[in-house]
This record gives C-alpha cells, sequence and structure tokens, in this order.
C-alpha cells in the first residue's frame, strides 16, 4: 500500500497530546473541544499518539463511516493497526467497495446505540463469551459521538455517554478520549464536561488546556487556565 | 418489564460549512451539508471553476484543508495564472492550505478502481475538508470501465472521508446537468445563462439539497474580481 507520512505541524501536535496525556490518571475520561471539520484529522492524531508512539492497545467504535477507512487511513500513515480493535456501528449501512470485517458489527445500529455498553460487555471477560479483554485496552476512541445524535436524538446519546463513561471507569485504566466541537455541539459537550477531569482545546495546531480538575487534593478544585503547550 | 422508549426527535440538524458564495448560504439553510458530494453543472464560462475556487479559498481562509483535483492535464502554474485574477485567491493557499493534484495524465491509462485509489491515496495524505474535482465530466470519455459505476463508488467513497466535495459538471447549452452522477450527488446547483433583451444574464439555481430546506427558482449572479460569484436577487 501507498505510504504517506504526517506533515510536521501534525507532528508536533501529536508530540504535544502524548506530553499532556501522559501523565494523566488513565481511568479519566479527557474531553478534548474540537471543530467538527477536524474530527477525521485529529483523531487520526489521537490514535497516532496513543497507539503508535504510546503503544496502547485501542478499542475504536466508528460511527462516522465504515472502519475500513480509518484503518486505510491509519495504514496510510504508516500506523500499526495490530493492536487496534474496531466496533463498526455504520458498516451494516453503507454500500461500500471495501470489504473488511470489523472485530464486532453491530446489525440494526447505529440507531440503537443506547445498547452499545450492555453489547461491549458481553463481548467482554465480565458477564458474557470473553471475546474481547476489556482490561486489555489502553484507551477507547468513538469516531465520533456526535454523530450519533442525528440517529437517536441528544437524550438517547447523553444517556449512552454517561453509561459508556460508566463502562470506561469499570475497567481499570482505560484513557477515553470524548472529542466534541462545543460551538456546534454545546448541550452534549456540557454533558461530557460534567463527567471529565481535564478539558483540552484543539485548534489549527495548538493544544490549550481550558479547564483542569485537581484530584490530588482533599477537594476537586477546578483549575482553570489557558496554556499554550506546544504545537507549531 | 419497564420499555422506555426514546424520543427520536432530533436535536440537530446536519452540519454545515460556508459556501463561500455570498448570497447561497442564506439560500440552502446556512452551507453545504458536511459531509456531502454536491455537483455544480453548468454550461462553458458559466462560473463553475470560479464557484469551485472560492468553495476552497473560503476554507482555506478559516483554516480548513482543500484538494482541488483536475482531470484537465492542467499544470499548477497554469490555473494559477487566471485563478491569481480574483482577489480571493491568494497563491500562498496552494500548497499550504490547498493541494493540487493532476489526474489528467492518469486517466487514459488506468480503470475506475485506481483512479479512485489514486484519488483515495491523496485524500488520505492530506486529509482535506473540501474536496474539488474539475470536471468530472471528462472522465465519463476517458475511463475504460463502466462510467456509472465509477461515479457511484466515487461519491460513496467521498462521503464516507468525511469532507465536502465540489465536483462540476459541464453540460451542452440545451442540458441542466450531466444525468450520470445526478442521482449520486447529494446537491445540484445549476449554472446558466439567459439571453434577455441582447445580453446574456447569469444565473443560479439550487435544484437539489438533501436534508435543506432550499430556495428554488433561478437567483441573478454576477462574477466580480473580488468575490466571484455573488448571488444578486435572492430573496430570502
Amino acid at each position: 500500500m501507498f505510504a504517506v507520512v504526517m506533515n510536521e505541524k501534525d507532528l508536533a501536535l501529536t508530540r504535544s497530546i502524548v506530553r499532556e496525556i501522559d501523565g494523566l490518571w488513565r481511568h479519566t475520561p479527557i474531553l478534548i473541544d474540537v471543530k467538527f471539520t477536524q474530527l477525521v484529522r485529529i483523531n487520526l492524531i489521537l490514535i497516532k499518539a496513543l497507539a503508535d508512539i504510546m503503544k496502547m492497545r485501542g478499542l475504536i467504535i466508528s460511527v462516522d463511516r465504515p472502519y475500513q477507512y480509518i484503518v486505510y487511513l491509519l495504514k496510510m500513515h504508516k500506523i500499526n493497526t495490530d493492536g487496534l480493535t474496531f466496533i463498526d456501528v455504520i458498516g451494516n449501512f453503507s454500500a461500500d467497495r471495501k470489504v473488511l470485517t470489523a472485530g464486532i458489527n453491530l446489525i440494526g445500529e447505529p440507531f440503537r446505540i443506547d445498547a452499545l455498553p450492555d453489547i461491549i460487555t458481553n463481548f467482554s471477560g465480565i458477564g458474557g463469551s470473553g471475546a474481547i479483554d476489556l482490561k486489555s485496552y489502553g484507551f477507547a476512541l468513538i469516531d465520533n459521538i456526535s454523530t450519533l445524535i442525528n440517529y437517536n436524538g441528544y437524550p438517547v446519546v447523553e444517556n449512552f455517554l454517561r453509561n459508556f463513561v460508566r463502562l470506561m471507569s469499570v475497567m481499570n485504566n482505560i484513557f477515553f478520549p470524548i472529542v466534541i466541537d462545543s460551538e456546534k455541539y454545546p448541550l452534549l459537550y456540557e454533558t461530557a464536561k460534567s463527567l471529565c477531569k481535564k478539558e483540552l482545546k484543539i485548534e489549527n495546531y495548538q493544544l490549550l488546556v481550558k479547564t483542569q480538575v485537581d484530584t490530588r487534593g482533599m477537594s476537586d478544585e477546578i483549575i482553570e487556565h489557558e496554556a499554550k503547550l506546544g504545537g507549531l | 418489564m419497564n420499555v422506555v422508549e426514546y424520543p427520536m426527535k432530533k436535536m440537530q440538524g446536519l452540519s454545515r460549512i460556508p459556501t463561500g458564495i455570498p448570497g447561497l448560504d442564506e439560500m440552502i439553510e446556512g452551507g453545504f451539508p458536511f459531509p456531502s458530494v454536491i455537483l455544480v453543472s453548468g454550461t462553458a464560462g458559466t462560473g463553475k471553476t470560479t464557484f469551485a475556487l472560492k468553495f476552497l479559498c473560503k476554507g482555506a481562509e478559516l483554516g480548513e484543508r482543500g484538494l482541488y483535483i483536475t482531470t484537465l492535464s492542467e499544470p499548477t502554474q497554469w490555473m494559477l495564472r487566471f485563478a491569481s485574477q480574483f482577489d480571493f485567491v491568494k497563491p500562498e493557499y496552494f500548497g499550504n492550505e490547498i493541494v493540487y493534484m493532476d489526474l489528467g495524465a492518469i486517466l487514459r491509462e488506468m480503470d475506475g478502481n485506481k483512479i479512485l485509489d489514486t484519488i483515495e491515496n491523496k485524500i488520505a495524505e492530506v486529509i482535506p475538508q473540501r474536496i474539488v474535482i474539475d470536471p468530472v465530466t471528462v472522465v465519463g470519455g476517458m475511463i475504460r470501465s463502466d462510467y456509472r459505476t465509477f461515479l457511484f463508488d466515487m461519491a460513496n467513497m467521498l462521503k464516507n472521508w468525511n469532507a465536502t466535495t465540489v465536483v462540476t459538471g459541464e453540460v451542452n447549452p440545451n442540458d441542466l446537468y450531466p444525468p450520470e452522477i445526478a442521482y449520486a450527488v447529494d446537491g445540484i446547483i445549476l449554472l446558466m445563462f439567459s439571453e434577455e433583451a441582447g445580453a446574456r444574464r447569469k444565473y443560479l439555481e439550487v435544484l437539489k439539497m438533501r436534508g435543506t430546506n432550499h430556495l428554488t427558482g433561478r437567483q441573478s449572479i454576477d462574477i466580480t474580481r473580488s468575490e466571484g460569484i455573488v448571488v444578486l436577487k435572492a430573496r430570502f
């Protein structure tokens, strides 16, 4: 397969993300504010940071496009996909010339996304066949959660997000970035914010810390600051 | 057992991006759906390439990446020579926010799938939010495989890359749009001439825009150096 090299600006942003999340408590979901048009690029950068550089195993739920497009993009950028498991929520609805089979296909979804946490639980070693061992994963990523609103309406997606965060928190040590456009999806963003300890913003090629909740003290004190962390 | 009935009413409309064409966004609920594939159709000289360039330059202005795919075997500098006559075209966009790709050379040599793979490789490299294929109708006369299948696969592939794509289509003076691609796209914009009182006037009409309550009917347009195509008489 033809391969490309990620441009230097995106590589610099990837390194900034690695530096920022390397010291985080992994069970903490982290909110990342990204313009909706940049989601493909930012999710690629996140996967490069987490799977390629930090060598984590990942659980990736594809909603926006069939999962083979993510695999194709990762391979083009020479990112090893061996440690990644894909849950394809949309693939059954796409008439696509690419034919691949994801780790799990959700037939009939994405209109019943509320069922996903149970399905993952059943596939994991928690209460089902043990097809996937959630404890072996370092991160989980939904590509992307706001698209689900088009299929399910906001209340269902909010409920799903709360349940999914709860499920991820049961799996100790899993890192869960939630990527949402705060301007386009303010309601969902506020819900996610209430579930996260840290809030980042990516604007063009800059990574900014918007909010951080310090859990080292006796009480959770919100430290709000905007700091330029890196990038070009 | 409790049965929970979830409200199916959608809380959020389609995501949209500004077209860059003054007056057009107001006709289509704020911009083109993102992602989508939009056909801009018209006879020679109606402003299809100007429309496409403005669409990309608007994205560049907003920090979005664009991919301009020409099917005409036209080198970058030749395209830029004409495009730079417009004030909105900034040469520094090209090679940075806007990447230029010449597909013309390979059209005669490859079948449909290989052409799609070539386009897809470039998309995966650039990861654009806006794509232009100008003009797509040239492909029909050149590729060896079935043109309709190629167009269907191309439209499907483009949507799955999460970008909004403008494809331009040239038609004969008596035609509105190239029928082979019309069924595969999400929107159709017509650019046309009309002879009135001995003068040729230019018009724009939104014929189709999926998921959008769009303004119907022809709207007068002008093409200016400063802004490219401008919709003059949209009744909002």
